[in-house]
């Protein structure tokens, strides 16, 4: 881990996964990429105790970690402000407001998740993991991520169907 | 079968794509597959805020190199003001524990460390090391080549752009230039490991050497580098890093014509004086040389 290459490439391919795992569990992207930035100084500093297998759980820890620390100190406020990225359409005006609508229902929902069932949820669906991925990162089974995903479809449908 | 959609793995093999004929159309037929369906399909218009790599690398390059002194950013500007005061108080204390030092060309310099241990820099290199943490840390970034003289205590660990160099208290010498890394051990025990991760542990009188990746080991019997007594002396190596060596002492360029730079140069030259060098190391290797103006030397091979 001590090489500069191994240590870049290692970067390259897993800080926009834990950013994107943090933001989903606290919903401030500026807390996120402050956590990602300190846990991949840690991981330089202990280049030399960390091997490359072990590197992406020990980053994991070391990032939950620094988000507790973080947490105990001042109560985030969930806000998901996630820009809704529209292809081009040829669908009527009601169509489209109905589209949003839906997508704020949609968003306002995710939001609500509990904790587990977000960042579950979000990781496959906006990081476009798969299952096995996702429970290598959290350390759960593949029976847990299964369990978690459809709770979180189970709460959304319910959420947007009630409001 | 109603309860399948719930069942976790069906989902999961949706999803995945993994889901056969007849489990598609019983998925369909559930009364909130329409809803599920509609969920899925709007998350892929949901989208986080843009993350730029690379730019963020360059971020934590720049706070690897400043250690942990970096001040995050804080979003509350009662915080900042709060902060501005404290960091401007404590930015002479803090920022000066990154201590540097530079030789320039044929310059050398001798450093005591925290620790008692001893640098000798050769000519155009430095050494950047934390002093503020020392105690707790023996560790320092070396460019281009030093002596070191270790005290016993904690690890001692030289970083190179080429390779590291990991101690418990001992003499040695390290020369770091572009794909060449070189530890030759003078006394006690060193670990060595270039970039591949390839890791040696050299006792007294051994020499390691990386070039472009090849290993090489030999034998030597000197207790001192030579380049402290005034030669730069060198064992087998490629011409080419013989050649910095001597820009180094001397503030000159080279100009290579048809010269194969990867010959291997056994012997040394003074740093006193430059005809005598050029003599010695190019008459053996059988290559000329003449002046364009000051400062360059223009290499051809002899007829």
């Amino acid at each position: 881990m001590c090489d500069e290459k191994t240590y870049e490439l290692f970067f390259k391919t897993h800080s926009k996964v834990f950013r994107n795992y943090i933001y989903y569990k606290c919903g401030d992207i500026q807390q996120a990429e402050d956590i990602v930035q300190d846990t991949f100084i840690k991981l330089w500093k202990n280049c030399a105790k960390v091997a490359l297998k072990k590197a992406k759980s020990y980053m994991f820890t070391l990032a939950n970690n620094a988000f507790l620390n973080q947490v105990t100190h001042k109560k985030v406020v969930l806000e998901y402000q996630k820009t809704i990225m529209r292809q081009q359409t040829n669908e009527s005006p009601e169509f489209i407001l109905e589209e949003k609508e839906f997508l704020l229902k949609l968003n306002k929902a995710i939001a609500d998740l509990p904790e587990k069932q977000r960042v579950v949820f979000l990781l496959s669906r906006i990081d476009k993991k798969k299952y096995r991925e996702i429970s290598e990162l959290l350390g759960i089974s593949i029976k847990a991520v299964e369990k978690r995903m459809s709770q979180a479809l189970d709460t959304l449908r319910k959420k947007i169907s009630n409001i | 079968m109603e309860n399948d959609i719930t069942n976790g793995e069906i989902i999961r093999k949706w999803l995945e794509g993994e889901l056969s004929q007849e489990e598609i159309e019983a998925l369909k037929s559930s009364n909130v597959y329409d809803d599920y369906k509609k969920i899925i399909d709007a998350t892929n218009n949901l989208n986080v805020p843009d993350y730029d790599i690379e730019k963020e690398y360059v971020k934590i390059q720049q706070l690897r190199t400043h250690k942990n002194k970096a001040v995050k950013q804080l979003k509350n500007w009662i915080y900042t003001a709060a902060a501005v005061l404290v960091v401007t108080l404590g930015y002479f204390y803090f920022t000066d524990t990154s201590t540097n030092y530079q030789t320039g060309f044929g310059e050398q310099l001798a450093i005591t460390l925290p620790d008692n241990s001893k640098v000798r820099l050769n000519a155009n290199s430095s050494i950047e090391f934390n002093e503020g943490n020392w105690d707790e840390e023996r560790a320092l970034k070396l460019v281009g080549e030093g002596f070191f003289e270790v005290e016993k205590g904690s690890t001692f660990l030289v970083t190179t752009n080429e390779g590291t160099v990991e101690v418990l208290g001992t003499e040695f010498n390290v020369a770091v230039q572009p794909n060449f890394f070189e530890v030759q051990c003078l006394e006690g025990k060193v670990k060595a490991s270039d970039l591949k991760q390839k890791q040696v542990t050299l006792t007294q009188g051994k020499g390691f050497r990386s070039v472009n990746g090849v290993i090489q080991e030999w034998n030597f019997n000197n207790k001192k580098p030579s380049w402290i007594l005034g030669e730069s002396s060198f064992n087998d190596s490629p011409l080419t890093q013989v050649l910095i060596a001597f820009q180094n002492q001397y503030n000159v360029t080279f100009e290579t014509k048809g010269i194969d730079k990867n010959q291997r140069f056994t012997g040394s030259f003074t740093h006193d004086d430059i005809n005598t060098a050029l003599e010695t190391l190019f008459d053996a290797m059988e290559i000329s040389y003449t002046f364009e103006g000051e400062q360059k030397i223009v290499l051809f091979k002899s007829e």
